[in-house]
């Protein structure tokens, strides 16, 4: 077998390789000969087709089978010779016809590109650091009330977190909605279920109240009708509830699956769940840190064109429905973001290559272990993800890429950026 | 001959171990309709083959009796054509049937 390596770009090579076309043509005829025992014709008793029919019948079919599986073996070869590293399948193109006693074909692919020393000590990352207080965890227990909460029907005009339900009509203009008759509906005051005016109209109201008023619809009201019109709107009480906040006590609990109903494990299941997930979005805000970071110092980096390509696809595909194409200037819009991506990704492979950095097993466990608790049944998440290589390495990549990041966040220039919990939790909402 | 009778005499390449054999010595095994001669089935040969036929000889296969539920009754019978073809010249039956 010969073989020569031609760089036609940066990153893209030509792999012209030849070999005897006696390796194909004795793998061709052992493979025939196999098959002659074990195919069954029609017209034959099984093991009695002659070699002949079966070339005849299956010839070409044989020949391209030897064929791919001789370039795949001899590809592996060139490229542990060579020691290529291709980014994606090589695309092969030959004749399959011997010329001179020799089969050739060409391999054209890209390769990994060089790395250039990964200077990890000038990076400047920014390390988000949060705890959870006492006063989060309140909070956090003042939320779950409030998604318990139950409301009783009261007598009085409504106030501020009330539900209020009620049967209106609009009208502006000759346009009358509902056409005829009432709509029923329903707002927790206060809390931007519908907008603004309307909460107001409807505050102070008791039920059975009739009344009729001006209220200007938003310009983004789901009636298209009224939106950002001024509407005449009879409105009818129909009734006012008053929230009622469970109280924290043993029953409270319980509801959250603690059994013993007792509330310092309550609070302190709470705290752990609070922290799981403060972790967890800690660990993707470093990560996104130094892959940013990363990205911006080697923004030069020659990278293959195939895995930018693939990856801008998979972000625009990202932004359309399941099963959709995403249209192509959607995957153009996404070229330079992807670029950065896989930069960034190439760079953390090859720095955890360089450092050897060992996927650690423990924090494998922990990682599925956090995953599984989510469900109701962890065991068996546990189980399927042990079950599945593809589910497990994915799981793996990302272990892997915390401990790069964690790992770059160490040696690097890092400056710990205190923040509270909330602005961790909700970076926009901050 | 018509082209229709041409085209109508040769059913299909019959295929067994016998016929495979028969091939390595330039015979070649057709099913033919039951009316054709040996003179349609050298002509259709010949015209849709492109080769010469040297001689051509003819069986009549009888169907097997088979009873199903003692009731007695017959296999399809089949008309065979011994195709044998002039020195240096061969069909591919697969490539044409």
């Amino acid at each position: 077998m010969q073989f020569s390596v031609e760089n036609v770009g940066k990153l893209e090579r030509k792999l012209t390789v030849r070999f005897p076309a006696e390796r194909f043509e004795s793998q061709v005829s052992a493979r025939i000969a196999e098959m002659g025992r074990t195919v069954r014709l029609k017209g034959f008793r099984p093991g009695k087709v002659p070699a002949a029919v079966i070339q005849q019948r299956f010839g070409s079919q044989v020949r391209g089978e030897v064929l791919s599986d001789l370039i795949g073996s001899t590809l592996r070869e060139a490229f542990e010779k060579e020691n290529l590293r291709p980014v994606a399948n090589p695309s092969i193109d030959t004749t399959g016809k011997p010329e001179n006693g020799e089969i050739a074909y060409t391999a054209t692919f890209e390769v990994m590109p060089e790395f250039p020393e990964i200077d990890v000590a000038g990076l400047e990352v920014n390390r988000p650091v949060a705890e959870v207080t006492d006063a989060d965890i309140e909070k956090m227990i003042e939320t779950l009330r409030l998604q318990r909460r139950s409301f009783d029907v009261v007598e009085r005009a409504s106030a501020e977190g009330d539900f209020v339900m009620f049967e209106y009509a609009a009208t502006a203009g000759d346009y009358r909605f509902p056409a005829e008759g009432l709509e029923r509906a329903g707002s927790v005051l206060g809390s931007g279920t519908l907008f603004k005016a309307l909460d107001e109209a409807l505050a102070g109201r008791a039920a059975g109240d009739e009344f009729e008023t001006e209220i200007n619809f938003p310009a983004d009201f789901g009636n298209p009708q009224l939106a950002g019109k001024t509407a005449q709107v009879s409105f009818k009480i129909v009734k006012v509830q008053a929230p009622n906040l469970p109280e924290v006590n043993e029953e409270f609990a319980k509801l959250f699956g603690i059994a013993d109903g007792n509330l310092d494990t309550f609070r302190k299941e709470v705290r752990a769940n609070l922290e799981r997930e403060l972790k967890a979005t800690l660990m993707g805000r470093l990560k996104a840190e130094v892959a940013e970071r990363l990205a911006d110092v080697h923004g030069e980096l020659e990278v293959p064109n195939l895995m930018v390509q693939s990856e801008a696809h998979n972000l625009a595909a990202g932004s359309v429905p399941r099963g959709q194409q995403p249209p192509p200037q959607l995957i153009e819009a996404a070229m330079p973001m992807a670029r950065k991506r896989v930069i960034a990704g190439l760079l953390m492979g090859e720095i955890a290559r360089k450092q050897e950095l060992k996927i650690d097993r423990k924090r494998v466990a922990e990682q599925l272990a956090a995953i599984a608790s989510t469900y109701e049944e962890p065991e068996k998440v546990v189980e399927l993800y042990n079950a599945d290589p593809q589910l497990m390495s994915g799981l793996q990549n990302r272990v892997m890429e915390d401990q790069v990041a964690e790992w770059v966040a160490e040696h690097a220039k890092t400056t710990e950026q205190h923040l509270a919990f909330d602005e961790v939790m909700r970076p926009a909402g901050a | 001959m018509s082209n229709e009778r041409i085209l109508n005499t040769l059913r299909a390449p019959h295929i067994s171990e016998k016929a495979a054999r028969l091939a390595e010595n330039n015979q070649y095994v057709f099913v033919v309709a039951p009316e054709a001669t040996k003179a349609d089935v050298r002509a259709a040969v010949e015209q849709m083959f492109d080769v010469k036929v040297e001689q051509v000889n003819l069986v009549n296969a009888k169907g097997k009796v088979k009873s199903f539920r003692f009731r007695a009754g017959n296999r399809q019978g089949k008309r065979k054509a011994y195709v044998r073809l002039a020195d240096g010249q061969s069909i591919d039956v697969s490539a044409k049937a």
